[in-house]
């Protein structure tokens, strides 16, 4: 059984509310750098990016975040993939907004943050999610959140984006 | 995204005339091609209809004389290669044909993409459980229904949705008929009776019979801007198909609440099947709570998206073939005339259309005349008034086809038979009404027994009230003016004061009253534009004013009916290019909403008017025209007109009320054209009967007639043309022969060449002979195109009537020519 | 009915058929070109002072219902129509408009070659207009030494606080001329609603310790409210979030700076397209409007722009670049016109939990 908990509307709705919770923190773009994390963080940094450019005329770059190599429950080997797909870019004194899907344990929060030193010393670190379905393990939490979905910890969230998934919707699944 | 890879398609068309198509499907196909130049695509048409305009309006290397089939369509793309096939403007038959080349596969084997409707709509025409699913999907409300297999589960389904509902036999071909329960005797009964003691399986639906039925028609671009582009009301309920009821637009008995309830419906249902382009939805309302369900999906164009344009002014299929193309709303150029913004406002009336069925019943009497869910009209004409009434009764006198311009009297029903027709609709339903109305029954009683809104009644008792006036009053002034703005004509005044028109017509011109035309424009009189296509109302403002020194007024068929009206449609289509071209500014006018010839992009002027003296005479002392032309034979009509003898009057073909006498049998004729010197030989043509050799029911020709030898054929000639000299026949004049049975032939009549054969004429010999009418007729012939005559007697071209017997449900052996609602074209080789 | 006559500054004299009151009106003439929803147009407190052209010809077709009410006190001066019908075929109530006008003192006149009218309103600047008897020099005279009121806010906002109770959140609504749409949406989303005068304080507004502020629609000119209107707006917006909404939307465009200005033709009806900037999206709403922002005043390091209208350019929504505080000149609640702005209710919602967290 699926039941479709954010529909297209209120996703978009969702990502234009944290573009300008965005601006209002971040006092505009300046010095602004969008790390999404792979997959759909991606897809959903690049929205916000897109949105934030139409407001305020300038472009905000946005690096695709691997942060597989960093995962504990990971096995590694040494073709691991680059932690960014854009090798130019340092972080350091930027502010970085890091941008996930779904919120969950805090664990792959925590592995952004260890990729994320590989690329500079940003002046602060925000993140921002779509999804925060509680369940934390680690003293992380959101800055920007699309939306607050309680959850039991054996439902599953399916975060669908158009781009890959030729729909927006994010979905709770019983297991 | 404008889409570049897109350089060459394939357009669907609509084949032969049908029931619940016209000519609005070869319209929309003619303004899409339109579009498609202008963007740079190359536009290949595929149809076998003989009276296309867009079959003609492409050069003959990219159209293809085909019947729409599967293996025809797949024929023609493998040969032609488009990069994308256009199926909306095919009507169901193209759309059914693209599902199966989709399912199958093959459109992607061959890398074709179909444009103008999406995977997912595609797959929803005709699929009620695909199109339940997307409705639910929507979370909007569809009709309630379920599958019992016994008669308790029947109950627990009704204790949710309530009676009345309608039994369904689950399996198509069960020899058990649906039937409407009303209270539990009716369900139980029928349980029981019908269906076999082990097996009750059924469906169980609520039924909707007697709702209010509502159209919406919206369109979508691809970045999600949806516009709705117009709203119809049916004022016939559920039950009768909504081709068959009465339209009025905009909606007139809707809150605004129950208006956007179903806009928003309408957006949620494109958004999920991911329309680009045009989407016509339809609504059952129920009359006593806030209920509504949504009951049809057309993502396609069809007569209600057609009507929609024409009422509104709203430029649809131009705008949808740039959505189909990737453009946005905001983004499309539309022609000059329009305001840049036109395309992108959602549209808003300030005048108010209404459409009147027309039903074939006169030519085919053996059909059931009961109205009900099977559409069975032919045609259709709309009224465009600044008044709920006014447009009413200009859409109720362009229907009758009552030159005199008085309404048909309903007076002989008795009264069991008018209860009758009121609970069960028929043909002439408005008829019908006003009768009821005028013997005093009550408008709660109407309303109960119809299911339609009483507000229509006030209006139609508001008309009466208005003919009491002009029968009381006569020669008044007041009564005139009244009349006017109830869309009265001078024509009824005339008839019921019995007075020549004129002296209506006198008595108001000497106060200075004259009509005022108005603009049907889709911004309430916000944006300038300088769109051309007007109605008439009595008021303060005149927007239309004289167009030139050198017009000329074709005024057209009106609503369609069986016989050859497709055709004449196509005609005077052609009849308004050829004249364009000669430099002269053209004004049409007509009433068919789905008329070809009213196309915004063929004629310089529209008027939607009925075709009656007083609103000829109108246009005709405003526009000033030095020519009038009037395609079809309106013997009526011509005679009152002929009156205006500073009038330069041309009908086409030639009247034939002339005392020709037609014979009774014929096989074969010769088509000549006749100068006023010279007598041109075009083509011999087979006339074939259904019926022994009667001239009535010649339904089928082929042309040249190869049975003919050289030695009789010259013979013929001969003969032709000293009957052609003893008479004063000009232009396309066609000689009648009979074989008798010894196999001689003898010469047995002339007439003018017909409408339906002067299209095949030139189908068969390529040389566009309306045009060359109209050239004719204006003094411009050069006799030079006879040298560019087709003589190839390799290539015989074929065209067959077709009818509307099996959509009517009836079996008729023998169709005659006035039964024909279309007809087929094809080429062969003479082997 | 009567003859009664529809006069304009411009000297203009439209002979019609009166239904409603047979009073003598006068008032600045607008045109509403929305095809349904005259109940709700009618009732709208933004007509205070105007007399309003319907495009559509046909009005009063349904009577009067209790779901359409946008106030129950109805404040416009008069309406101008084609045709109008005296019948009332809605299921949820049997009054006529005729009798509903009545009842109010509002006179209507029909028969009035509106398209026309429409034009003539388009090509001139706004007007005064007058429905009466005669149309004599002495109507003229009367018509053009006329003053409409500038006092429209204070003579419809309520005169005390009165709650609209739900579950939800804590919100305030700040009544300009309160249009009950705002109530119903808010109610749709169970919130608790406590409406309260226009000249309230922030600090009567933080008494009630609410979880966000709504400052409604409303008639007139946004320069005739005092400065203490504006210093609410900048004392609540810093420690709230805030959605306001035509007049409204004036007011907090300017207490954050910028300035507005009269439009030459006032727009009422919902066919204008309206782009959202962050999504290049294209809606339609239910305008009214009179006045507009001046885009050119607008302080880009305070406010950004998020809606545009495509067709006269004109701002149609702001927010705040500090403050979870935002504004739309259109009526996000419809009423009549399009839902597709019903949204910004939920958006509003959504800044008052993502605040509260």
């Amino acid at each position: 059984m699926s039941k479709v908990v954010v529909d297209k509307m209120a996703m978009q709705r969702a990502l234009t509310r944290i573009t300008y919770e965005i601006i209002e923190k971040n006092k505009g773009v300046n010095n602004l750098v969008i790390l999404g994390i792979k997959t759909r963080g991606v897809y959903l940094a690049k929205r916000i990016a897109n949105r934030l450019q139409k407001l305020e005329n300038k472009e905000v770059p946005v690096v695709q975040l691997d942060i597989t190599k960093y995962r504990d429950d990971v096995k590694h080997t040494a073709d691991d993939p680059k932690v960014a797909d854009d090798d130019k870019i340092s972080l350091d004194n930027r502010n970085v907004i890091l941008v996930d899907d779904v919120l969950f344990t805090g664990r792959t929060i925590k592995s952004a943050f260890s990729a994320i030193s590989e690329l500079g010393r940003p002046d602060n670190i925000r993140l921002a999610v779509l999804i925060d379905r509680g369940h934390r393990e680690l003293p992380i939490r959101a800055d920007f959140v699309g939306k607050n979905i309680p959850t039991s910890r054996t439902e599953k969230i399916k975060v669908q984006v158009n781009e890959i998934d030729g729909k927006d919707s994010v979905e709770i699944i019983d297991k | 995204m404008f889409n570049n890879e897109i350089k060459k398609v394939l357009i669907l068309g609509s084949g032969p005339s049908s029931i619940g198509n016209e000519t609005e499907l070869d319209s929309a196909a003619f303004q899409m091609m339109v579009a498609l130049k202008k963007n740079g695509i190359k536009a290949l048409i595929m149809d076998n209809n003989p009276f296309s305009l867009t079959m003609t309006e492409i050069q003959s290397a990219n159209t293809f004389v085909k019947e729409i089939n599967l293996k025809n369509v797949l024929e023609v793309i493998k040969k032609s290669k488009p990069d994308a096939i256009i199926p909306t403007v095919g009507g169901l038959r193209a759309i059914h044909i693209t599902q199966e080349l989709m399912n199958q596969g093959i459109l992607r084997d061959l890398n074709v993409k179909v444009l103008g409707i999406s995977e997912s709509a595609l797959k929803t025409v005709n699929d009620s459980n695909r199109m339940k699913t997307v409705i639910q999907q929507s979370d909007e409300p569809c009709i309630p229904s379920k599958i019992v297999n016994n008669e308790s589960e029947a109950f627990d389904v009704v204790r949710q949705i309530g009676f009345p509902v309608i039994i369904k036999p689950i399996n198509q071909k069960d020899s058990v008929k649906r039937k409407v329960c009303k209270n539990t005797d009716e369900l139980s009964y029928f349980l029981e009776n019908t269906f076999d003691e082990q097996n009750k399986k059924c469906i169980v639906e609520k039924s909707v019979v007697g709702f209010k039925q509502i159209e919406m028609v919206g369109i979508r671009d691809e970045n999600g801007t949806k516009i709705l582009v117009n709203g119809l009301e049916n004022v016939d309920a559920v039950g009768v198909h909504s081709g068959d009821s009465i339209v009025v637009s905009p909606i007139q008995t809707l809150t605004d609440i129950e208006y956007q309830n179903l806009r928003t419906a309408t957006f949620k249902i494109m958004e999920n099947l991911d329309i680009v382009g045009v989407c016509h939805l339809q609504f059952a309302l129920s009359a006593k709570d806030n209920l509504y369900f949504i009951t049809k999906i057309n993502p396609l164009v069809n007569q209600s998206t057609a009507f929609s344009a024409r009422a509104t002014g709203y430029p649809l299929v131009y705008t949808c073939t740039n959505l189909m193309l990737g453009k946005q709303l905001n983004e499309i150029q539309l022609p000059e005339k329009y305001n840049h913004l036109t395309a992108v406002m959602e549209p808003s009336l300030d005048h108010i259309v209404v459409k009147i069925p027309i039903w074939p019943f006169e030519n085919i009497p053996q059909a059931s005349q009961r109205l009900n869910t099977v559409m069975k009209s032919v045609g259709s004409t709309i009224g465009v008034g600044r008044t709920v009434e006014e447009a009413m009764l200009k859409a109720l006198r362009s229907s009758q086809f009552s030159p005199r311009d008085v309404l048909p009297s309903m007076k002989n029903l008795d009264n069991d038979e008018l209860i009758n027709r009121l609970i069960h609709p028929q043909s002439n339903r408005l008829l019908v009404l006003i009768e009821a109305i005028r013997r005093g029954y009550q408008v709660d009683d109407l309303e109960e027994l119809t299911k339609i809104n009483q507000f229509y009644f006030y209006k139609l008792k508001k008309l009466l009230d208005v003919e009491k006036l002009i029968v009381n009053h006569p020669m008044e002034l007041n009564t005139i003016e009244h009349a006017h703005q109830f869309g009265f004509g001078d024509g009824m005044m005339a008839e019921t004061w019995n007075i020549p028109i004129q002296k209506v017509r006198d008595i108001y011109h000497q106060y200075n009253e004259y009509p005022t035309y108005k603009s049907i424009e889709s911004s309430a009189g916000e944006l300038e534009q300088n769109i051309e296509s007007f109605y008439s109302s009595f008021e303060k403002e005149n927007e239309s004013h004289k167009e030139s020194q050198k017009t000329a007024l074709v005024i057209g068929r009106g609503g369609n009916k069986l016989g050859p009206n497709t055709a004449a449609d196509y005609y005077t289509a052609e009849v308004l290019i050829q004249l364009h071209k000669l430099g002269y500014k053209t004004v049409i006018m007509n009433n068919n909403p789905n008329a070809l010839s009213l196309s915004p992009q063929i004629s310089d002027k529209q008027y939607i008017e009925p075709i009656q003296l007083g609103d000829i005479l109108n246009i005709i002392e405003l526009e000033e025209p030095v020519r009038v032309f009037v395609p079809g034979n309106r013997h009526f009509l011509m005679k009152q007109l002929k009156k205006y003898t500073e009038l330069n009057v041309q009908i086409l073909p030639p009247d034939q009320d002339t005392g020709v006498i037609l014979p009774k049998n014929v096989s074969y004729a010769l088509n000549f054209f006749v100068t006023n010197d010279t007598n041109y030989f075009i083509s011999s043509e087979k006339l074939i009967s259904n019926l022994n050799n009667d001239l009535d029911h010649v339904t089928n020709y082929e042309m040249p007639y190869i049975g003919l030898d050289y030695y009789q054929l010259t013979k013929n000639i001969k003969e032709a043309s000293a009957h052609i000299d003893q008479s004063n026949w000009i232009g396309l004049v066609q000689i009648l022969f009979n074989e008798k049975d010894n196999g001689e032939s003898e010469y047995v009549g002339i007439r003018p060449l017909r409408l339906t054969e002067t299209i095949f004429l030139s189908k068969a010999t390529g040389i566009n002979w309306i045009r060359e009418l109209v050239k004719f007729y204006t003094k411009r012939f050069d006799s030079k195109i006879i040298d560019k005559l087709n003589t190839n007697q390799n290539r015989i071209t074929t065209m067959r009537a077709t009818f509307p017997f099996k959509q009517l449900n009836i079996h008729i052996d023998h169709g005659n020519s006035s039964q024909e609602i279309g007809a087929k074209l094809k080429f062969r080789l003479n082997e | 009915m009567a003859t009664r006559y529809l006069i304009l500054e411009d000297g203009t004299s439209y002979k019609g058929k009166a239904f409603g009151s047979q009073a003598t009106t006068t008032g600045e003439i607008v045109v509403n070109s929305n095809m349904l929803g005259y109940q709700e147009i009618i009732t709208n407190q933004i007509y205070h002072n105007q007399i309003i052209t319907f495009t559509q010809p046909s009005i009063g077709n349904t009577g009067i219902n209790h779901k359409s009410f946008e106030s129950i006190i109805t404040n416009a001066k008069g309406i101008i129509v084609r045709e109008y019908s005296n019948i009332s075929t809605n299921r949820l109530g049997n009054l006529t408009l005729d009798r509903f006008l009545k009842q109010h003192n509002i006179p209507g006149i029909a028969g009035i070659d509106t398209r026309e009218l429409t034009h003539r309103i388009r090509r001139n600047k706004s007007m005064k207009a007058s429905i009466v008897d005669v149309n004599d020099e002495h109507a003229f005279d009367q018509l053009n030494a006329a003053v409409l009121t500038n006092q429209q806010v204070k003579q419809v906002s309520t005169k005390a606080p009165f709650p609209n109770t739900g579950d939800g959140y804590n919100i305030i609504l700040i009544d300009f001329g309160l249009k009950y749409g705002i109530l119903r949406r808010l109610a749709e989303l169970d919130c608790n609603v406590i409406v309260m005068p226009w000249n309230t304080s922030s600090k009567e507004i933080m008494d009630l310790d609410p979880d966000g502020v709504i400052l409604s629609t409303g008639p007139g000119s946004p320069n005739d409210l005092p400065e203490s209107v504006l210093n609410m707006i900048r004392e609540t917006q810093e420690k709230l979030p805030m959605f306001a909404m035509g007049l409204g939307h004036e007011l907090f465009a300017l207490a954050n700076g910028a300035e507005t200005y009269k439009l030459k033709v006032e727009h009422h009806g919902s066919n204008h397209p309206i782009r959202q900037i962050i999504t290049n999206q294209i809606i339609y709403a239910s305008q009214s409007q009179g006045y507009a922002v001046d885009p050119k005043s607008i302080k880009h390091d305070q406010l950004l722009i998020t809606f545009i209208d495509l067709v006269n350019g004109t701002v149609q929504g702001i927010r705040h670049r500090d403050f979870p505080s935002f504004s739309v000149q259109f009526s996000p609640d419809g009423g009549p016109g399009p839902e597709d702005t019903v949204d910004l209710f939920e958006e509003f919602l959504e800044n008052v939990s993502s605040q509260r967290r």
